[in-house]
């Protein structure tokens, strides 16, 4: 009674199924249905774990990706494969093909279990024997073909033997060339030897050229030596070529500064040379007189020069350009009172050298340095002192023109003469420039003997004479240096200087 | 500064030589009150002889600062400066003019007191270091043209005028010749070097042409071992 009494109250409470389920059984199998849920938990997965990601009332559960890189679903598989059995090892004897048919040497190690069906299993790695394939002549061949009149067919014969033996490995087989019984041969020969067979056979057999076989043994030797020579280099050599690179550097950069001035300099001084043109005609007949005294040569550059000249001075009338002046002096535009020999005064900018050149010109000629100011006088006076500088520059772009030149014609005649000697195989084709070769090597020759004097009684004392050279051009070059300049040929003909 | 409309200015250039410089006499001895050995008159006028004072207003010379009253201001001819001293300096000498807003147009002037000629250092004849130069009107007012144009030649003295005048002139001609001359050297020297840059600027060029030739070859051996 008692207990209909707590049933019923306790009736709402008390799901349904399980009122009239006093079954051991059924509560049983309640129990092993489990809780329903949207998403089951995976196979595999432990209850615990499941638990801990799942959540009753949501339909996906946040589970960390899958890796995907065993096309999808390695887990699954993983799961899979740990419900199987393990594939059972074997302890198998095998045998290597690649040590030899005749072989019977017989090693042990762990495979899996094959059917005993199946054919035998080739070590895998056997396919990675490879051998090289050292061709094989007949004697027949030998005598047609390769015969050398420094090697004879016993020691060729050697070679070969060796070659295969030790597969083209000549630093091996030069280890192994036996020079008691045969001449001392060095690697390159063995290599030139075997190579130049080689290329004989090819083409004796199939009448067309390979390049397969491409030696060269005077190369390698070359290139052998060098390499040593390079690893055997003293500190001493290293700092040396360290040195002479930075020499070589600076002294291209100070030339291409020269270039660039002189450039400039030429620009500036043939629209000077222009901008005087009455007083240029007479000077070019002058010099064109006094040019008959040297060689012919130098007479079509004058003239090829006057007439260059004259097109661009009818050029450059046409386009009007600014003549540059050697100073440039004050100038009163604006209206106002002046002293006339302010206009003389020289300006500040003009730096000491070319104030101390233009005193030392002015005493030449007997001038004072500040003449009575009258109009005539000062204009005149401001042409001369601008003059003046344009010379003096003048003077320096020559200068260092002409030590280019020095150094150019010193480069060619050094490798002139380096290459003169590997010409000599073509001279027969080269004979048209060899031919020449030799006007323009005397002309070269003059220059150089004669680099900067001219006739003597143009002007007797000349006035540029006694400016001091103030390039920035060095006259002091020592032997090592000018060397430097000059031979700028492979670093092996440079290397042969010391040795 | 050139749009100056509120005076009319006169499109003419007036030029008027002055005549500038100093003398100096040695006094044979040094004088121990103050060490001076030199008397010296530092001057300024006009060449022509000219009435200065309608287009001058003033001169202002600066002396040494050792002078007393060293800033020295004449207002009428003879601009010259009587001092005694004993030794050279720069002077600085500005000139005023008739119209207030010229601006005044100043330089330096080397004072000489010494000299080589034996003469001269003895104290038997004074130096005289002088100068020729030209007050040059550069489009003047209406007001400084019209003063400058008025001057009337002063009558003192003409005849030693004329003497400096033809010594000047002579001088002149004898510097002017001078330069011309030296200008030809100097340009034919231009010339002449001229060419030679361009002759060798082109000789650079062929022997670079032919060394490029001739390395080539060379280096397409080395290439291709």
């Amino acid at each position: 009674m008692a207990n209909a009494d707590v049933l019923d109250i306790l009736s709402d409470t008390i799901p349904t199924t399980s009122r009239g389920a006093a079954n051991k059984d059924e509560i049983i199998r309640e129990k092993k249905k489990g809780p329903k849920k949207s998403i089951r938990r995976p196979e595999g997965m432990k209850r615990e774990v499941w638990s801990l990601i799942a959540q009753d009332d949501r339909e996906s559960v946040p589970i960390v990706p899958t890796d995907t890189k065993s096309g999808g679903n390695s887990y699954a598989r993983w799961i899979k494969h740990s419900a199987m059995k393990v594939r059972s090892w074997q302890w198998t004897p095998f045998t290597n093909s690649a040590r030899g048919p005749n072989d019977t040497f017989v090693l042990y190690h762990w495979q899996h279990k094959t059917n005993p069906d199946d054919p035998p299993q080739e070590y895998p790695f056997a396919k990675f024997n490879k051998h090289v394939d050292v061709p094989t002549y007949t004697d027949n061949e030998y005598e047609q073909y390769l015969q050398d009149k420094e090697w004879n067919r016993n020691e060729t014969d050697v070679l070969f033997e060796l070659c295969r033996k030790f597969e083209l490995k000549f630093l091996i087989i030069h280890d192994r060339w036996n020079n008691i019984l045969y001449p001392d041969r060095s690697v390159e020969d063995l290599k030139d030897r075997y190579y130049t067979i080689c290329t004989t056979l090819e083409y004796a057999r199939t009448k067309r050229h390979t390049d397969k076989y491409n030696f060269d043994a005077a190369h390698e030797r070359r290139r052998k030596e060098q390499l040593n020579k390079l690893l055997s280099r003293t500190k001493a050599e290293e700092e040396e070529e360290l040195y002479l690179m930075n020499e070589l550097k600076r002294i291209e950069n100070e030339r291409k500064e020269r270039e660039r001035i002189i450039s400039q300099d030429v620009q500036k001084f043939v629209q000077q040379q222009d901008q005087n043109i009455p007083t240029t005609n007479n000077c070019i007949q002058r010099t064109v007189s006094s040019s008959s005294r040297r060689s012919s040569i130098n007479q079509d550059y004058l003239q090829r020069l006057n007439s260059s000249s004259n097109r661009t001075s009818t050029t450059q009338r046409i386009t009007t350009c600014d003549p540059p002046v050697g100073i440039k002096f004050p100038e009163f535009k604006r209206p106002g009172v002046f002293l006339r020999s302010q206009r003389m005064i020289l300006p500040s900018s003009i730096p000491n050298k070319k104030l101390a050149v233009i005193d030392q010109v002015l005493k030449q000629c007997q001038l004072e340095r500040n003449p009575m100011a009258c109009e005539e006088i000062v204009d005149e006076f401001n042409d001369l002192r601008s003059d003046i500088i344009l010379l003096f520059d003048l003077k320096n772009a020559l200068n260092s023109a002409e030590y280019e030149l020095q150094t150019s014609l010193h480069r060619l005649k050094s490798e002139n003469g380096s290459t003169n000697m590997g010409m000599s195989s073509t001279q027969s084709s080269g004979a048209g420039i060899n031919s020449s070769n030799e006007p323009s090597k005397t002309q070269f020759d003059f220059l150089l003997s004669q680099p900067s004097t001219p006739n003597e009684n143009i002007t007797s004392p000349r006035l540029s004479d006694s400016f001091e050279p103030t390039n920035i051009v060095r006259t002091s070059t020592t032997e090592r240096k000018r060397r430097a300049l000059s031979s700028q040929t492979s670093t092996i003909k440079k290397r042969e200087r010391p040795s | 500064m050139s749009t100056i409309t509120s005076e009319s200015r006169i499109p003419v250039t007036i030029v008027k030589p002055i005549v500038y410089g100093n003398t100096a006499q040695h006094f044979g001895s040094k004088r121990d009150s103050d060490g001076h050995t030199h008397k010296w008159k530092l001057y300024v006028r006009s060449f022509n002889n000219d009435d200065m004072t309608k287009y001058i207003n003033r001169i202002q010379f600066r002396l040494h600062e050792t002078y007393p009253n060293n800033v020295r201001v004449l207002n009428q001819p003879p601009y010259e400066i009587e001092e005694s001293g004993w030794g050279e300096f720069e002077t600085q000498i500005t000139i005023f003019f008739a119209d207030p807003c010229e601006k005044p147009v100043v330089f330096y002037f080397h004072l000489k007191l010494f000299s080589t000629e034996p003469d001269i250092v003895v104290g038997r004849k004074p130096l005289v270091n002088e100068y020729y130069d030209e007050l040059v009107f550069q489009e003047p007012s209406d007001l400084l043209a019209r003063a400058i144009n008025s001057t009337q030649l002063l009558p003192i003295s003409t005849e030693e005028n004329r003497a400096i005048e033809q010594e000047y002139a002579k001088r002149k001609i004898y510097t002017v010749t001078r330069i011309k001359r030296a200008r030809e050297r100097v340009r034919h020297e231009i010339q002449d070097l001229t060419e030679r840059l361009c002759l060798t600027q082109q000789s650079i060029k062929h022997v670079r042409q032919r060394s490029i030739t001739l390395i080539s070859p060379t280096n397409d051996n080395i290439i291709r071992d």
